[in-house]
């Protein structure tokens, strides 16, 4: 699959001061789609962007470093860089992921087994800097140089050619930036090396030592977060006005009354969803509220701030605003005294506090976490619901999250649940724990920044555009509705996107969705559908 | 007074001692290393074949409430996908068939000449107990013939074979440095030593001598002789002293790192939390780990606050 790998960029060339980008994105390099007859072309970033800030690394930002003033500057980036890199390897500065990361750094032998595995590499018609070995190399390079005996005695016969100028540290760090840390790659490596790890690793050090890091993630995700209580911008006081809003939504869609439970103490489960949805799916959490409602389940909503907000994006380039994040979440249930902590339908959320965190916490404060899918699984397979499955008569296919599937073992409920209330469900290829990120993974999805958009849909999603396609092959082109289940905000935010960056609803009426909204559009005792097929949303 | 041979063949011998002390004492020092890391947190990667649900690549984590439930490890499976990624080297086969064949003649030359060394360090003990004759004996000899050949000539192979694809294989040539061609390059030189050595002690009678020589402790705590080597032999054994002596500070250690990055990361699924009980060595280690000092610097970071403090 894929072109022919194109003209490699080595790493000496990747540190060399340039003001034109080392590769250019071209649409006959990339991975061909055959069933669009045509895509929007790519478009040139504007000089006043690329002469304020780095876009030397692929034409694309999306973090957009400012170009260094002075030599002060360029000095106090190279720097920094190391110092960071030092802490990175200390006991202090990174007992999260030490192990890990060391062992990452130290046995890689190069044989490039990652490369095939990676969907960015593969879609992007196999340029090399988009290799997880060859980011990954770079900053071993660097730490060899640095910080091993072997390389300070011997030099670049042991450490290979590198020159730690500021230009490479501002396109390691973007470059970092083009990686889904899906972790695909640490799936292939025989090694069990993850080049994924080492993405998030660099993100962490300019994140946690210069201040660097994708806006979307930084200062108006987790900063924003701490500050109000949601990445949204979403206060208590509009939380609860959402949620009235939601139970009216209800009442017109279905015609039942619910009252949705906000801080009821006590409760059996606290249940967190990620706040995007009730701003642009608010269907997702309606549909929660609706099941829980008619399973009997006992449980609340928080409106305490970050109490309503499941995100955690520490988890893609912080370890200090994850652990932040986490610590808010637990202590708020615990102040609810609620039994457990259920997060609904986001990939990331529940891989930062169901697994990630789960050494954050001492006996003490340990409350236990898990994902909805399993007990909405639960409901569904012990028919606390009715369903009739021909209410959902169109073909679906289901995207699985990687956070979902690969990094939390999460695979068949959701199938579990498909196969009972869709006949036309089928399966992408690969799928489960092999799965392709949707694009959006690491944050992609919530970055909307400088031209990083375009670089996102042409390249980071677009084995996903091509699953999809082929899934829905024998229905393309009849006209009818076709829906991608997809049980994780970030994703759906990245799938509506690439929806309509390349007009799939209009020319395959393709739409998605969560998976609640399925097993609601599905409910025996609700007319209407619960689900429009003739909206794209 | 000793004579000139009977010096050379100590001298060698004492180097060989040394040079496995040497080796074995770095790799421990190596393995406490990574070992001794602290707890980190939880970073494992799916199927992780110890879990009951690994067949479609689940978790405990499908089960409602998991942390009520018993969370059983099972070994086997666990053992199964260990063997077919030490032996068969799996992963590279599924996704980078071309350097899989060379690489699976290497490693798997490797795995038989470690089988041969078993043999042949039998066949020494045999010797040393003057038995180096009869069924037993001769059986040893025959396998450790047939293991020695298919291994020496499995590696040589494999390792010329990796280093013409590294060179070859525009991918992976332009990130690599000198070391990594020389790591190759001095084991085809040692594999190539030991085909030279073949003509000289083709049935690895000299071998097997010099290993009960080895095992007698040049004859001063088992009474056994051995005066002399070829000289192929001689450089061989050089050779294969200086490998010990560089190994451990290699990356070619990797079969070490491997068996932390599976079973230290990707397959280290354990909650803290099992069948309503939570694990009181975690909580030991999480409380020093949290007892830590922050070094980071950028704004945001409270540098010089103890984790547990954020």
């Amino acid at each position: 699959m894929g072109g022919i790998m194109s003209e490699i960029i080595d790493p000496k060339k990747f540190s060399k001061e340039s003001r034109e980008p080392l590769i250019k994105i071209k649409l006959e390099d990339l991975i061909k789609l055959e069933d669009l007859k045509e895509e929007p072309p790519i478009k040139e970033p504007p000089t006043a962007w690329t002469e304020r800030y780095d876009f030397t690394l692929d034409g694309h930002a999306a973090v957009g470093i400012p170009v260094p003033k002075n030599e002060e500057e360029k000095g106090a980036l190279v720097e920094k860089f190391l110092k960071g890199l030092e802490n990175d390897l200390s006991k202090e500065g990174n007992w999260t992921f030490a192990q890990q990361f060391k062992l990452s750094m130290d046995y890689c032998t190069k044989c490039g087994a990652c490369e095939e595995a990676c969907p960015i590499y593969v879609a992007s018609g196999k340029k090399n800097i988009y290799s997880p070995l060859y980011r990954s190399e770079i900053l071993r390079r660097i730490y060899r140089k640095h910080f091993t005996s072997a390389g300070k005695l011997f030099g670049s016969i042991v450490t290979g050619d590198i020159e730690e100028t500021w230009q490479l540290i501002t396109r390691l760090i973007e470059l970092s930036y083009r990686c889904n840390i899906c972790r695909r790659c640490a799936q292939a490596c025989p090694i069990g090396i993850d080049n994924g790890l080492i993405a998030r690793e660099i993100r962490k050090i300019a994140s946690q030592e210069l201040g660097i890091a994708a806006k979307e993630l930084h200062e108006n995700g987790t900063v924003l977060q701490l500050k109000v209580g949601s990445s949204t911008g979403m206060n208590p006081e509009g939380f609860k006005k959402i949620v009235k809003m939601m139970e009216e939504d209800i009442e017109s869609k279905t015609g039942l009354k619910i009252k949705i439970p906000v801080d009821e103490k006590g409760a059996d489960i606290l249940l967190i969803h990620n706040a995007g949805e009730y701003l642009s799916w608010p269907e997702n959490p309606e549909a929660y509220a609706i099941i829980f409602e008619k399973a009997g389940l006992s449980w609340t909503l928080s409106a305490e701030p970050i109490g309503y907000d499941s995100v955690n994006y520490g988890v893609w380039y912080d370890d200090i605003q994850l652990a932040r994040v986490a610590k808010k979440h637990v202590e708020i249930a615990r102040k609810l005294g609620v039994k457990r902590i259920v997060v609904g339908e986001c990939g990331h959320a529940t891989k930062a506090l169901v697994v990630t965190a789960e050494r954050l916490f001492t006996k003490e404060n340990y409350i236990p976490r898990e994902s909805v899918l399993p007990i909405l699984a639960d409901i569904v397979e012990k028919n606390k619901i009715d369903v009739d499955p021909q209410k959902n008569d169109f073909p679906v296919t289901l995207h699985d999250p990687c956070n979902i599937v690969r990094l939390s073992g999460i695979v068949e409920p959701q199938r579990k649940i498909l196969r009972k209330i869709a006949p036309s469900f089928r399966e992408m290829e690969p799928h489960g724990v092999w799965n392709y990120c949707c694009g959006g993974g690491s944050g992609f999805a919530i970055m909307h920044s400088y031209n990083f958009d375009q670089w996102k849909n042409k390249v980071a999603a677009r084995m996903k555009v091509k699953q999809i396609l082929d899934a829905f092959k024998k229905e393309l082109n009849d006209g009818s509705f076709k829906y991608v289940c997809a049980p994780c905000s970030n994703c759906k935010g990245e799938i509506r996107d690439f929806i309509s960056h390349y007009k799939l609803w209009e020319k395959f009426r393709i739409n998605y969705g969560g998976l609640a909204e399925l097993v609601v559009n599905a409910m025996s005792e609700i007319k209407n559908p619960y689900i429009s097929k003739d909206e794209f949303h | 007074m000793q004579n000139p041979s009977m010096g050379l063949i100590n001298y060698i011998a004492y180097v060989s001692y040394f040079s496995f002390i040497f080796a074995i004492i770095v790799t421990l020092l190596k393995i406490s290393k990574y070992a001794n890391t602290p707890l980190h947190l939880r970073w494992e990667l799916y199927p992780v074949p110890s879990e009951k649900e690994h067949v479609h690549g689940g978790s405990y984590l499908e089960r409602p409430e998991w942390w009520k439930t018993e969370i059983k490890e099972e070994r086997g499976s666990e053992l199964i996908d260990m063997l077919k990624e030490m032996i068969f080297i799996k992963r590279l086969y599924n996704n980078k068939r071309k350097q899989w064949y060379f690489s699976f003649l290497f490693h798997g030359g490797i795995y038989l000449l470690l089988i041969w060394f078993v043999f042949t360090f039998v066949g020494s003990v045999l010797e040393l107990a003057n038995i180096a004759s009869g069924t037993l004996f001769m059986a040893f000899f025959y396998a450790s013939l047939a293991f020695g050949y298919v291994g020496i000539f499995a590696t040589f192979i494999g390792t010329v074979g990796l280093i013409g694809l590294r060179a070859t294989d525009k991918r992976v040539s332009y990130l690599t440095a000198p070391i990594d061609y020389f790591n190759l390059a001095f084991i085809s030189l040692i594999l190539l030593s030991m085909i030279v050595s073949l003509f000289s002690d083709p049935y690895f009678n000299y071998a097997r001598s010099f290993l009960a020589y080895l095992i007698s402790g040049t004859g001063l705590i088992l009474p056994f002789k051995q005066s002399f080597l070829p000289v192929t032999s001689y450089i061989t054994v050089l050779l294969l002293c200086l490998f010990f002596l560089y190994l451990p500070f290699t990356k070619m250690t990797h079969f070490l790192g491997k068996f932390y990055t599976y079973h230290r990361v990707q397959w280290d699924s354990r909650p803290n939390m099992v069948a309503g009980k939570f694990d009181e060595k975690k909580d030991v280690l999480i409380r020093k780990n949290l007892s830590l000092t922050v070094p980071w610097d950028a704004p945001h970071s409270p540098k010089g606050k103890k984790w547990e403090e954020l």
